[in-house]
């Protein structure tokens, strides 16, 4: 490996840590002090102060355009500066009464160091939904069927797997967001007290596909088997939120799951996802041939500091995962074979936005509105490998300059061997430093 | 001498006789000018509220956002079950926030997530200035007379107000404890101060701008100071007030995705 390429990884974990630093600096110079009491507010003539009429904008169209340079490195890419540039759509066209069209797409344009350019276009939802009255709905189309509590790991958000439409950015927010929706028929009721729906995804095609048409409708992507999904939300209380779900799908075993959150204070929330299902486990000699019961989970803390940071801990357990000693074992084998189905289990378990092992930390730091000026929001996570040690991070900052403008940076790196779960990445270390524009 | 005895103590039983019923006048009842302030403050039943939200630090203009608030009261308690749609700038329009109770939820229709978020989280938010305006006070708190007081009101007017000292009676209101400042005769509200269990200062709102409203005189502007930073200003301009049937069924999380732009 390059011995400048840890250097390097190093002056970004330091350079984001710096400018997390400064906007924590910035925000405590701006930050009120904490001397100031009950008569505070003694000084204020409130009659210095009036309302600026503003007009309203025009209802927005939904379409967000962004643009600028990406720098990346890799052991597997050619390293250098580049152009990215992304048109967001998501917008509802009103039909008539009750009656809606919802279309959501992401039209992606690069160009790499050499020049070379590549295009993508995802249709990730064009649906169909209609209003029966108040309480009823129905949807028919493309629609991207999220489900989960889990910040980093959604278990139960089972229409997930192999539905990635661009893997350019690692924050599961964004995975979230940029994924095909998977073509369904669904029917809601939403009464005072509860919340139940059913989905039917049919079977659209036979075959399976591992990557993405970079123009197509990628019907393989998500309609492969027939599939249906229900889930169930009661209102419990001020304090507790649950919601049960269950997943049948043909020739595969079903699956159940629940997601719960909890106000512990007012400052601390706990959330908790966890499905359940027959699955083979993976071993250390590969997939066993036998089924077992196996959990996987995402359990987390969430605490609100006064000055509106929200830092948030995560831990996440996929029970038909590799576990720590069978990971560790496999990745230091020198025999070919066994690497090349190390690295056929790796992609395959990206793909479906699986965890590659049993256990894994994430962190999260999200604070908006920093200054309370409405003008910087500041994001962080990190994900943690407990058995070898290896990291991914990422740090996104935005400035909103108008109402419709902001500029936004967005660095990720990896630090650990190429044996380990994020060292072993081709990517390890982008820098993206574009504006937005809101349309 | 008998004479000048006599006219004195005629005098003092005609001046007693005068005076004790003015004495033994009850004072006016504190749970009662409250209830005569929500009603002000408040429309009666559910109803919608444009807020325009202008932000001021260290006296200059810093930010400006417009949200609508739907409103419902609660089945049980004073507080008002709220349903925010943030509609300018348009980086911000069409999230939604809800909340029923401590049962706070942010959507987000980019990414159609619904996120639950923590009390304090809210408090932060410039969203939380709509709790100011729908609470009915009466319902969640106990009311001591602590005064009269001759105050200067949120446009440099004196007014003469009854001083009021509020406290919660359920431990999951976000304000424990508020003083609050009602005009004598109209019962407007005129100030309030919101503080922590602890007793340090959240905000101060300065009721403003009467104007006849849904058939009664109210405030149409509130100024809230920042309880901790006095530097951060907020004015808040109500208008395009509605009554308006909200059913239940909107305040359940589920239906955020559902839920479009009623005019």
């Amino acid at each position: 490996m390059n011995t400048g390429q840890p250097a390097t990884a190093r002056m970004l974990a330091w350079a984001g840590l710096a400018c997390a630093g400064l906007f924590a600096h910035l925000a405590q110079a701006s930050a009120p002090n904490a001397e100031l009491t009950e008569n505070s507010d003694a000084d204020v003539d409130p009659s210095q102060f009036s309302a600026v009429p503003a007009p309203l904008p025009p209802t927005p169209w939904g379409l967000r355009w962004s643009i600028g340079p990406e720098w990346q490195n890799g052991p597997r890419l050619a390293t250098g500066m580049g152009l990215r540039t992304a048109l967001d759509l998501r917008h509802e066209f009103a039909l008539g009464p009750g009656w809606r069209a919802v279309l959501s797409d992401r039209l992606e344009v690069t160009r790499g160091s050499g020049g070379e350019h590549q295009s993508t276009n995802a249709l990730r939802e064009l649906y169909l939904t209609h209003a029966w009255d108040s309480q009823w709905f129905f949807d028919a189309g493309r629609v991207n069927l999220r489900s989960g509590v889990g910040l980093g790991y959604n278990p139960t958000d089972w229409l997930r797997g192999n539905l990635l439409a661009t893997p350019a950015n690692q924050n599961p927010s964004s995975a979230r967001e940029n994924r095909f929706g998977v073509f369904m028929l669904r029917a809601q009721h939403v009464s005072d007290n509860a919340s139940m729906h059913w989905a039917y995804a049919p079977r659209l095609t036979s075959e399976t596909a591992t990557t993405a048409h970079t123009w197509g409708l990628n019907l393989a992507r998500g309609n492969d088997a027939h599939a249906l999904q229900w889930r169930y939300a009661p209102r419990l209380s001020d304090t507790v939120s649950l919601d049960v779900l269950a997943l049948a799908t043909a020739g595969r075993t079903a699956e159940v799951g629940a997601n719960a959150t909890a106000v512990l204070g007012s400052s601390l929330m706990a959330h908790a996802e966890m499905a359940l299902a027959r699955r083979a486990r993976w071993t250390g000699q590969g997939l066993s041939p036998s089924k077992h019961l196996t959990t996987r989970a995402a359990l987390g803390l969430s605490w609100t500091h006064a000055t509106g940071a929200s830092w948030s801990l995560e831990y996440q357990y996929a029970g038909d995962a590799l576990s720590g000693a069978a990971w560790n074992h496999w990745r230091q084998h020198e025999d070919p074979v066994v690497r090349r189905a190390l690295g056929a289990y790796r992609s395959d378990r990206a793909r479906t936005q699986d965890a590659l092992l049993n256990a894994n930390w994430f962190a999260r730091l999200q604070w908006n509105d920093i200054h309370h000026d409405g003008r910087f929001d500041l994001g962080a996570f990190a994900r943690i490998n407990p058995y070898d040690r290896s990291q991914l991070w990422q740090v996104n900052g935005a400035w909103h300059v108008g109402p419709t403008l902001s500029l936004r940076l967005v660095a990720s790196a990896v630090h650990g061997a190429a044996n380990t779960e994020y060292g072993g990445r081709a990517l390890r270390r982008y820098l993206w430093l574009g504006c937005e524009t809101h349309l | 001498m008998h004479r000048h005895k006599l006219q004195r103590r005629v005098c003092l039983g005609w001046l007693g006789w005068i005076c004790l019923p003015a004495l033994s006048q009850p004072l006016p009842d504190a749970q009662t000018i409250l209830q005569a302030s929500d009603g002000i403050r408040n429309p009666p039943g559910s109803f919608s509220v444009q807020l325009q939200l202008t932000e001021y630090r260290q006296k200059k203009l810093a930010n400006s956002n417009v949200l609508m608030v739907y409103a419902r009261p609660a089945d049980a308690g004073g507080e008002y079950s709220n349903l925010v749609r943030f509609v300018a700038p348009a980086r911000d329009a069409g999230k939604l926030m809800l909340r029923n109770g401590l049962d706070l939820w942010f959507y987000d229709p980019s990414n159609q997530a619904s996120v639950r978020i923590s009390p304090q989280q809210r408090l932060l938010g410039q969203a939380s200035n709509g709790d100011v305006m729908t609470t009915q006070l009466a319902r969640d708190y106990d009311a001591t007379l602590a005064g009269t007081q001759a105050l200067r009101d949120g446009e440099g007017q004196i007014r003469n107000t009854h001083l009021l000292h509020l406290k919660a009676r359920r431990a999951d209101l976000p304000y424990p404890r508020i003083e609050y400042w009602v005009e004598q005769g109209s019962h407007q509200p005129v100030r309030a101060r919101y503080f922590t269990a602890e007793g340090r200062l959240l905000k101060t709102a300065w009721f403003r701008a009467v104007q006849q409203v849904l058939g009664q005189q109210r405030p149409t502007q509130t100024v809230i100071v920042d309880g901790l930073d006095p530097g951060w200003v907020t004015v808040m301009q109500m208008s395009n007030h509605q009554l308006r049937d909200i059913p239940a069924a909107w305040l359940q999380r589920d239906y955020l995705p559902r839920w479009k732009a009623e005019p």
